[in-house]
């Protein structure tokens, strides 16, 4: 049986949640990814990913003690399952065979373009 | 650390790390989280984007303004709402559509009241009713005026009282609550104010006693024809004759004829009546709209027969009428047409009205007869008009 592919939005939420450990939850995720690419996602699609995430199986969420800050709502705290951890193996495994036999020269911005 | 922030729509708690931060207003999120779980919305996932979103919300109160961060709520619930529909088809269950489309009515209700109770929420008094420059007072009773303040929007306000004041002219008697008592003929100039908005206008009493009839004077009302007056004469306390008159007209059978001021059109063949009020005092008109036919073959009551009346001299013409009561009009259009001459063997006829006008009363084998004289002028022509009505 084949795993279910990552998108770049999935995978980059799956390696947040990994760097961001005890602290993973929309708010820190969010603002991470956003320090990291420059891309500013909306809340929506932050959490529409996450859940799509628990759903495959990559991440379990659990929510902590109702927070002041947020109007008296629990924050959502998210982890890396097993499968996920697999999950971002198979990926780097895949980017780096991908990324093989490429050489900085062929991505030298001075590069000349083919005739 | 403090900030400042709007009082009416954020105030300060703690986080729980002894810091101050604001929080959004509760109304508009509490709405639209509550909107988005009755809808059907994953509550899971609506409370946490909320719960960020106010999270959010303060962390941006407090750096960069509550402006800024109202701005940032906004724009992140719109970027986020494609979401919440996604969210929606996802965890929407049997009786979702039916949850939503009961939600998207009662939505669709409650905005269509607010728009109309806004456009219709009256305002400060801004001006009087529009009211005509003179007004006509025929009843020799008091009549009270009711002249109404409006707001900007031209709404009515009931319960404001319009006062009323004789400016000049005629000593009429105008009372302060807007009764008008017009005993003799006169003019005046009188003024109606509410606070400071005013304006005035000319009243004209011209009180009258009774009407004048005037049976055989209504024009002829044929369906298809023009539209005709109504004669109507309004007599004073001295019999002399009103022309300045204001009232309301009604036409008792709307089948037959039909009113524009005072002014009838004919609709369909028939009789009824016109009662007219003026100045506290009815009159009842009876008028008849006949239908126009060619011959006198099957005159039928209501039917109108006008034929062209052109005879050389020495000349006759004759038409057959069936029996019943008819009204006649026989008139020569000249002077040197007077020597025309209508004779109705077989009916008994009466003149009414004027010179011109007849009521008939036709037996079997009556017939109308118009004769042109013979004799010194051959080939001298006559013409006039006949006016043919069966009443009965």
């Amino acid at each position: 049986m084949s795993k279910p592919a990552l998108g770049s939005l999935e995978l980059a939420a799956l390696l947040t949640v990994t760097r961001l450990c005890e602290n993973a939850y929309g708010v820190t995720i969010r603002r991470d990814l956003f320090d990291r690419t420059g891309r500013d996602y909306s809340v929506g699609a932050i959490y529409t990913t996450l859940q799509r995430l628990e759903d495959k199986g990559f991440l379990t969420s659990r929510s902590s003690e109702p927070v002041p800050v947020r109007g008296g709502r629990s924050r959502r705290y998210f982890r890396l399952t097993g499968e996920g951890a697999r999950a971002l193996r198979d990926a780097e495994r895949r980017t780096t065979s991908l990324w093989s036999g490429v050489l900085a020269g062929d991505l030298a911005s001075d590069r000349p373009e083919p005739a | 650390m403090t900030i400042h922030v709007t009082p009416r729509r954020a105030a300060h708690v703690g986080d729980g790390t002894g810091n101050r931060v604001a929080r959004t207003g509760a109304e508009l999120p509490s709405m639209v989280e509550q909107l988005l779980l009755t809808l059907g919305v994953d509550p899971d996932f609506t409370g946490a984007v909320f719960g960020d979103f106010a999270e959010e919300y303060a962390h941006r109160g407090l750096h960069d303004g509550i402006s800024a961060a109202r701005r940032w709520y906004l724009r992140e619930l719109l970027r986020s709402t494609p979401h919440f529909v996604r969210s929606w088809f996802r965890h929407a269950r049997r009786y979702q559509p039916v949850r939503l489309a009961a939600t998207l009515s009662g939505l669709v209700v409650a905005a269509s009241a607010i728009v109309i109770s806004f456009a219709t929420r009256n305002g400060p008094p801004a001006r009087l009713e529009r009211i005509p420059d003179a007004i006509i007072v025929n009843s020799p009773e008091p009549v009270q005026f009711r002249l109404n303040v409006l707001d900007a929007a031209g709404h009515v306000l009931r319960d404001k009282r319009v006062r009323y004041q004789w400016e000049s002219g005629d000593r009429l008697n105008v009372s302060t609550t807007g009764v008008v008592t017009c005993t003799e003929r006169g003019d005046a100039l009188v003024r109606a104010s509410f606070a400071a908005i005013r304006t005035t206008f000319l009243l004209r009493c011209r009180p009258i006693d009774r009407f004048a009839k005037d049976w055989a004077g209504q024009p002829l009302l044929v369906v298809g024809g023009p539209d005709q007056a109504l004669r109507i004469q309004a007599l004073r306390v001295d019999g002399t004759r009103e022309t300045s008159l204001a009232g309301t007209a009604i036409v008792r059978d709307s089948d037959i004829a039909s009113l524009n001021g005072l002014s009838v059109h004919a609709k369909s063949p028939g009789g009824t009546m016109v009662y007219v009020w003026i100045g506290g005092i009815v009159d009842v008109i009876p008028i008849t709209v006949f239908k126009r036919v060619d011959n006198t073959n099957a005159l039928h009551p209501f039917d109108y027969f006008a034929p062209s009346l052109r005879l050389a001299s020495g000349q006759t013409s004759e038409w057959h009428i069936p029996a019943g009561k008819y009204f006649i009009s026989f008139r020569p259009d000249s002077i040197a047409s007077q020597a025309l001459m209508l004779s109705t063997p077989g009916a008994t006829c009466s003149q009414f009205g004027d010179a011109y006008s007849y009521f008939c009363d036709a037996s079997i084998d009556a017939k109308l007869v118009v004769t042109a004289p013979g004799g010194a002028s051959p080939g001298r022509e006559f013409s006039g008009y006949l006016g043919v009505q069966r009443r009965s």
